[in-house]
């Protein structure tokens, strides 16, 4: 047996698997951040880590679980942030989360040495103000005391690894959401460091997602109530750790979909994407391996607000949304409502309803948002398709998974078969659990694909694929013509 | 004995008719519906026996147990662009007539444009709304699609006149109703020979047009049985409806500007000088005080566009809680932007192809947000409107706000701090039309001139900007405005059909 953690935004969630994956038991433990005016997104470590201990020994008490017979502890991590620590690995200030968008001005000194392009063939990612990188930047710009007692930084996942085992590193996949790191060399990137004027020696050792840390430090082993020979595996980012819960852990594994409150399409290669500014590719927890992935920042997000602003359950307007018609009637929704990530990389854009209509219905309204985030995933995928990469098939995971009118409509609009896979809000957990067995030498990947399995299959009528072909160009000029008007939307204070 | 006038409104809905007293005060009222019928895709008629039974159910109804009250005189306002086409017994030849709003004569429209120059034609008749709906263009429909109905027609009627001609036996009109027809030169006040022509239209077939105000003559035997009044009671030419709202509205001085908030909207200013602008098209009447003018511009999709929110997004919410929810966010909240074009817009909305927009959504915007969008959207709409208008013409006073868009008190002064204008509701509201008649019988009669009209109007409410609410706006407003520009250059839509063009 083994245990997982997986550190997300609103809760720490520990689980019990097998040594091949299967999930025995879970449990979550909450807590807080701090969201403030002027992008700030913040959250404290040690609520982290004092999840991490409740959640383990919950796990345990629940589960009525021996302790010796957990192998090993493994650890899957929101990414994107910066966890800064002093000369005795305490934080020096709370950690800076991946929402956090305050330090545009750091990202603008960096494009003065580097083009967005030439960032993204480095990177796989656009020099941006939601990864790590400018995050410290600002810390020195702005809080010069903290940033005197800076030694190191790490990742969420790392500073609890290093809790743990009283080791600290991070792993590609995590280091490959910094945008200081190299993702072909597999090395942080020099001459990005060099422009960001931080010290090298802040950049912890890249280890492989699988290896073993350490062993538990005796007072870890305490407050998690585990012998400290328990060993702990690196374990990695939860974007790539959620493709290993989809079963993605080799190049001819089919894409996947999460479809979680924000939504991306991901997949495993064996080289980086091309560089192409619609996307972006992060280091696999695979070693060796590559998740090129297009992410929206509200998909089923989007869904879960029009239920609230059209007063209805979901379930009720997905009913209504089956029998009308809305990009056929000329009726989109833009659905950027908290601005948009892929393809578009911009923060200003908004969510907009445009052709509606005096007999558009609730149910009309509804359509459109679906329908606007299967338009957008599918400028993405074509983005995946302008380099090279083609699929017949695409899996489906997460809560907005559960719907058959959504993933017909995928099917219809991307031209491919949909898959539905057994997989809801536990791909993180399952995930970890592989690499965690992986790195423990209990099984190897090919585990992952057994997890979970295909519940539900949506072929796509051609018919419609060439219609949605159609929308979509005027789903694009939508935004082309809207863009400008996006960047003027609010008032300048 | 109380000395009334008999007042009759016929509206696209219904008639009213009502009684006014010597001292403007208002007696009584009924109300009596007829429909309208859809027998094809923009086709609206209505059946001319429907109007007069109507007349006749709520007139009886009115006088019922009154017998304290004298019919002096009696005056209609009616619904515009009425083309009631009668045989030489003075009866309709069909039973149903197309109504202002039918567009069933839109290539006819094109065949007479093909022989008159339609700009010019606008600026001569004032006639802003789409050309097929003017009788000029349904003239020639009727000659090319029922010849044997245009070559027995004798005389063409607007539905008022039509009711005139039944009370009295006269064929009449008024200028007011006449400068509907699209034949009618505001600056001759007088049909044009040329419109005629290009309409095929003879002289002969059109009554002769009076003043509002003048006598078309007294009530006849059967008539005056019929309807339970005195034979030989007078009846005056009336108005258009679009005049004598004007009328009823405080329009009795050049410059005074009222606006009719409802299911759609409009702007209409006085003035004694038509208000033309070929880019805007107001539209304009001849006004029923002889030498004014009503020039408006509407507004499409207003009230219509509030009832679809709290419909799509209500969440079972009544108008008055989604009102008060939507006002309870502050000018400085981050509100989303509507353009409330739901169902196509005027020609400064950017043209019938214009649909309806929300944009600048957020996850932290919910129902309030989102009608608050589109009270705002509708008096950005309203503002554009005013705006235009008070560019061809200096708005005198405050502006007179009437009809079901009005009675809400936080919305009252989001217009006035959008538009920018003090703004007042009466007493009167939606007997504007109501009054306006009234007044025409009452000046006929000798008793009053046409400013009296005002003094039934007693202020109920008044709104004045705020100066720091209307910087508020401002931001919004620009973005709105942009917004209408990007839908103008898609030609009106995201459409596919759009696209291609």
């Amino acid at each position: 047996m083994l245990i997982a953690h997986d550190l997300g935004t609103t809760g720490n969630k520990a689980s019990l698997h097998t040594d091949s994956g299967e999930l025995l038991a879970a449990v979550t433990v909450r807590y807080p951040a701090n969201f403030a005016e002027g992008g700030i997104a913040e959250q404290n470590p040690e609520d982290w880590w004092n999840a991490v201990v409740e959640a383990t020994r919950k796990l345990l008490e629940k589960t009525g679980a021996d302790p010796v017979s957990v192998a090993g502890l493994v650890v899957s991590g929101q990414m994107m942030g910066a966890v800064l620590l002093d000369s005795d690995y305490a934080p020096v200030r709370p950690a800076i989360i991946w929402a956090d968008t305050r330090s545009t001005a750091q990202v603008d000194s960096l494009l003065k040495h580097f083009s967005q392009l030439q960032a993204l063939d480095i990177l796989g990612h656009q020099l941006n103000s939601t990864y790590s990188l400018s995050k410290i930047m600002w810390v020195r710009d702005h809080e010069p005391d903290a940033w005197a007692r800076v030694r190191h930084f790490g990742l969420a996942k790392d500073f609890i690894v290093h809790r743990l085992t009283g080791r600290l590193h991070t792993d590609p996949s995590d280091a490959s959401s910094t945008n200081a790191f190299d993702i072909k060399a597999g090395t942080w990137s020099e001459p990005i460091i060099e422009a960001s004027g931080l010290p090298r020696s802040i950049f912890p050792e890249v280890v492989d997602s699988t290896q073993v840390v350490g062993t538990l430090t005796s007072s870890a082993a305490a407050a998690l109530g585990l012998p400290a020979s328990t060993r702990v595996v690196m374990g990695g980012g939860d974007g790539p750790i959620a493709a290993v819960g989809s079963g993605v852990v080799a190049p001819e594994d089919p894409p996947y979909v999460c479809m979680g409150t924000s939504t991306w399409i991901s997949f495993a290669t064996a080289e980086p994407a091309a560089a192409d500014p619609r996307i972006f590719t992060f280091s696999h927890v695979v070693p060796g391996l590559y998740v090129p992935t297009a992410t929206m920042q509200a998909g089923g997000g989007a869904v879960q607000w029009a239920s609230e602003v059209l007063g209805a359950p979901v379930p009720d307007l997905v009913a209504q949304a089956q029998n009308v018609r809305a990009a056929d009637e000329g009726l989109f929704f833009l659905p950027y409502l908290m601005g948009e990530r892929s393809p578009y990389f911009n923060p200003d854009a908004a969510g907009t309803f445009a052709g509606l209509s005096r007999h558009h219905t609730t149910g009309h309204l509804m359509r459109a948002v679906m329908e606007g985030v299967a338009l957008n995933l599918l400028i993405c995928l074509d983005a995946f398709r302008e380099s090279g990469f083609e699929t017949e098939t695409i899996d489906a995971i997460g809560g907005g998974a559960a719907s058959d009118l959504w993933l017909q409509m995928m099917a219809d609009a991307w031209g491919v078969t949909m898959r539905r896979r057994s997989v809801v809000e536990e791909g993180n957990s399952l995930g970890a659990a592989v690499v965690g067995a992986a790195g423990l030498g209990l099984t190897d990947f090919s585990a992952a694909r057994t997890l979970s399995h295909v519940t539900a299959t949506f072929e796509p009528d051609a018919a419609r694929t060439a219609l949605y072909r159609e929308a979509v160009g005027i789903f694009r000029e939508a935004y082309d013509r809207l863009e400008p008007w996006f960047a003027n939307r609010k008032p300048t204070r | 004995m109380t000395d009334i006038v008999l007042a009759l409104d016929l509206g696209t809905g219904g008639c009213k008719a009502s009684l006014w007293d010597r001292d403007g005060r208002m007696l009584g009222e009924e109300f009596e519906p007829y429909p309208t019928t859809h027998p094809r895709s923009g086709w609206n008629e209505q059946a001319p026996s429907d109007w007069k039974d109507a007349v006749i159910t709520c007139t009886r109804r009115l006088l019922e147990d009154r017998a304290e009250v004298v019919v002096n005189g009696i005056a209609l306002s009616g619904h515009s662009l009425g083309i009631v086409l009668l045989d030489g017994t003075g009866e309709p030849i069909e039973p149903a007539t197309p109504i202002w709003s039918d567009t069933r004569a839109v290539a006819e429209a094109d065949l007479v444009f093909a022989e008159l120059d339609e700009r010019s034609w606008y600026l001569r008749t004032g006639n802003g709304f789409t050309p097929a709906l003017y009788p000029l263009a349904k003239a020639r429909w009727f000659a090319r699609h029922r010849p044997a109905v245009w070559q027995a027609t004798r005389m063409i009627l607007g539905c008022k006149d039509w009711i005139n001609y039944w009370l009295t036996g006269r064929l009449a009109t008024d200028h007011s109703y006449a400068s509907g027809s699209g034949l009618y030169e505001l600056g001759l006040g007088d049909y044009a020979d040329d419109f005629l022509q290009a309409a095929g239209v003879l002289r002969s077939q059109l009554p002769e047009p009076m003043a509002s105000h003048d006598l078309v003559g007294n009530l006849s035997a059967e008539a005056a049985a019929t309807l339970g009044l005195t034979v030989g009671t007078p009846v005056f030419a009336g108005a258009v409806d679009n005049a004598s709202m004007a009328l009823g509205s405080c329009g009795v001085a050049e410059g005074r500007c009222y606006a009719s908030l409802g299911s759609s909207s409009w702007m209409t200013v006085t003035s004694a000088t038509p208000v033309l602008d070929v880019d805007t098209r107001p539209y304009v009447f001849a006004h029923a005080i002889p030498g004014y003018y009503a020039s408006a511009l509407s507004t499409f999709s207003t009230g219509t566009s509030m009832t679809w929110v709290r419909d799509v997004a209500g969440g079972g919410r009544d108008f008055p809680s989604l009102l008060d929810e939507a006002m309870s966010l502050s000018v400085e909240a981050d509100i989303p932007i509507c353009v409330p074009t739901l169902g196509g817009g005027t020609p400064l909305e950017g043209g019938p192809r214009v649909r309806g927009v929300f944009a600048g959504l957020d996850l932290s915007h919910g129902v309030a947000h989102l009608a608050r969008a589109c009270m705002e959207g509708i008096a950005f709409s309203l503002e554009r409107s005013f705006t235009a208008l008070a560019q061809l013409v200096a708005i005198e006073g405050e502006l007179l706000i009437s009809g079901g868009g009005a009675r809400h008190g936080g919305w009252n002064q989001l217009y006035a701090d959008i538009i920018g204008q003090p703004l007042v509701r009466t007493s009167v509201d939606q007997q504007a039309a109501a009054l306006g008649a009234a007044t025409i019988a009452w000046v006929g009669l000798g008793a009053w001139s046409y400013p009296d009209a005002e003094r039934p109007h007693h202020v109920q409410e008044s709104y004045r900007p705020d100066p720091r609410s209307a910087l508020g706006y401002q931001h919004r407003r620009s973005r709105f405005r942009a917004l209408q520009t990007v839908l103008a250059k898609t030609g009106g839509t995201f459409d596919m059909a759009g696209s291609a063009s």
